[in-house]
């Protein structure tokens, strides 16, 4: 009796959670204009969406704008992470504090402040305010993910390698960087997922001239939902889907 | 000429001194240890000779150079770590070529001594073995390969023994022995068990409180210690309240439980000053107590008796409640020892074999 009331109760819970995205996949198959009807399955969506030349170009930029910022924020947060397990400096855990407080911080907030802060500099927002914005709210995931890992190994590591002749460079490089790498293509995805999937942040920070494919999707279904929408939502979740489970899979990964 | 000489280190970590002006010279080839309860700062001189701790005042010299400033990595001296600290993500092979690799040996030549030193530590042919898939004694194995295999001048081995069973410990204790005279290297010894250091070592250095209290052969450390913190750290000892009535000589006579007692003079004690007796549990005897003790030897009665295979140990509470811990030996004269508890028994000790130190 106690089981079925547990697994009706995570039926519930994952018909909850999944139901509007597998709603959103089967009706991207579906032959009717508009959306509520079941009128058979094509692919026709799919391949008008292709041909949508503005939508491409807002898909290739946004995997640009990702692409660029993940690996970025990827290369300064492993850093970032090294020197605040790895080096004693004064104020190292208000520094990690921080890091912190940016991952928590409300999106709003952290697109009026750049914005604010991109108006007061005199930059045009575009491309490069948009890739800014996005390392930023990148960085803190890269180093708290690089960070758990470094601390979860021995730190006499370092010590041996010193021991055994090896600089500064040759530590990162032959020791710590392996040992991390895991961590690294995690976070590196988990940025390139966050990138890609931003509305809130990149609608106060990018420029008319450069259109992303969130806020193209959203400026489309301000007119109604169409089936090419659709489509393109499966493609990006599925995307999204895959990089998740592949960080999953690396910070989860033992040296075995 | 030392191949390693500290003059004066100290080093204070967060306001906590950890070592305090200590001077100390390693000889070349020697087995030193360093022999001292946890957070003695024995550590910490084994790390400030690796480089891997600086010193806040005093220097270092190896092999005649100063070192005092120079890296961990351009150091003629290399490590076994307590954790081992070996490389996850290398091969056995890999982590033992790490530091020639560094040194930009030729392949041909890494391979060559990889191999030696392989086999010197009876690891032969698990070269391609992943650190995980080792055992615990394995991995210590690795350790101590990868460490001399780039034939230092000095090899640092901190507390390694630490983490293996009994039995593969005492194995383990007689290996880096051989090794130790195989390899000819200076070898600086960190542990805190006392019997680790009394078999290894050519000479004990016993640290208490980021100093030294007594450098020594092991058998002068245990035999004669120079104070009761030696005394008392390294193995069991019974520490008797005594005062010196009169000396001539290399002589004296000490009043110590209430009886009087003529002992030997070393230290140029006066008549009047208070001192210790130390007696180790196997120099004191036994004597049944059914006639009245001897002149010189203390009466008590029998609380305990622990039966150790070899030895039995017995635990004697003496009239005025002191407790003594007195080993006996099986041999031709005692096959069997026994007494009742609560026996009354005479103890005393061999004329001689005790030590005697100030009061502290």
């Amino acid at each position: 009796m106690k089981r079925w009331i547990g697994i009706s109760w995570l039926t519930a819970v994952y018909a909850f959670l999944y139901i509007p995205l597998l709603t959103l996949m089967v009706y991207s198959f579906n032959q009717a204009r508009f959306t509520t009807v079941w009128k058979g399955f094509t692919l026709k969506w799919y391949v008008k969406l292709m041909a949508n030349q503005q939508l491409l170009d807002a898909f290739f930029n946004s995997l640009t704008v990702a692409l660029v910022a993940s690996v970025i924020a990827t290369g300064i947060g492993t850093l970032g992470a090294f020197a605040v397990s790895h080096y004693r400096f004064a104020g190292r855990k208000i520094f990690f504090g921080l890091i912190y407080s940016v991952m928590m911080s409300p999106d709003i907030v952290m697109g009026i402040s750049l914005l604010m802060l991109f108006v007061l500099l005199g930059m045009e927002t575009g491309f490069l305010t948009l890739l800014l914005a996005h390392v930023t709210f990148c960085l803190p995931f890269v180093m708290v993910t690089v960070h758990a890992r470094i601390r979860g190994f021995d730190s006499m590591v370092v010590d041996a390698a010193r021991d055994l002749g090896a600089g500064e460079f040759q530590i990162f490089f032959r020791i710590i960087l392996p040992m991390i790498l895991p961590a690294v293509l995690a976070g590196w995805l988990l940025s390139f997922t966050l990138s890609l999937d931003d509305v809130i942040i990149s609608f106060f920070v990018t420029g008319p001239a450069f259109e992303i494919l969130p806020l193209k999707i959203y400026s489309m279904v301000r007119l109604g939902v169409k089936p090419e929408v659709n489509a393109l939502c499966t493609i990006l979740f599925l995307m999204t889907l895959a990089a998740v489970t592949a960080a999953h899979f690396l910070t989860k990964e033992r040296e075995q | 000429m030392p191949v390693v000489s500290l003059q004066n280190v100290s080093k204070t970590f967060e306001n906590h001194v950890v070592i305090d002006k200590l001077s100390l010279d390693v000889f070349k080839g020697e087995f030193l240890t360093l022999l001292g309860p946890s957070g003695c700062g024995k550590t910490t001189v084994l790390r400030i000779i690796a480089g891997l701790e600086t010193c806040d005042q005093g220097g270092i010299h190896i092999d005649g150079k100063d070192h005092t400033h120079v890296p961990a990595c351009d150091r003629d001296v290399n490590t076994v770590f307590q954790s081992y600290a070996l490389f996850p993500h290398m091969t056995v092979f890999d982590n033992i070529a790490f530091g020639l690799k560094l040194k930009k040996t030729k392949p041909g030549e890494i391979k060559q001594r990889v191999e030696e030193t392989l086999a010197l530590v009876k690891l032969s042919g698990l070269g391609h073995r992943r650190i995980q898939q080792l055992s615990g004694g394995q991995q210590q194995r690795v350790a101590i390969a990868r460490a001399i295999v780039n034939q230092p001048l000095i090899l640092l081995l901190d507390e390694p023994l630490s983490a293996l069973d009994y039995k593969l410990r005492k194995e383990m204790r007689l290996e880096l022995r051989q090794l130790h005279r195989k390899l000819g290297i200076t070898f600086v010894f960190v542990t805190h068990d006392q019997e680790e250091a009394l078999t290894l070592s050519d000479r004990v250095v016993v640290m208490n409180n980021g100093a030294i209290e007594q450098i020594g052969p092991p058998k002068e450390i245990y035999e004669e210690p120079l104070n009761r913190f030696v005394a008392e750290f390294v193995g069991e000892s019974n520490l008797f309240d005594a005062e010196v009535i009169k000396t001539w000589g290399e002589t004296m006579d000490i009043r110590v439980q209430g009886v009087l007692k003529t002992v030997k003079n070393r230290r140029g004690f006066q008549a009047g000053q208070r001192v210790k007796v130390l007696l180790r549990p196997e120099d004191m005897t036994v004597e049944s107590g059914k006639q009245a003790c001897l002149p010189g030897s203390f009466p008590g009665r029998v609380e305990e008796m622990i039966y150790k295979g070899t030895t039995v140990e017995l635990i004697i509470r003496l009239e005025d409640g002191k407790q003594v811990v007195v080993l006996e030996f099986f041999n031709e004269d005692a096959e069997d020892i026994s007494y009742d508890m609560g026996e009354g028994v005479c103890v005393s000790w061999i004329d001689g074999w005790e030590v005697v130190l100030p009061h502290e």
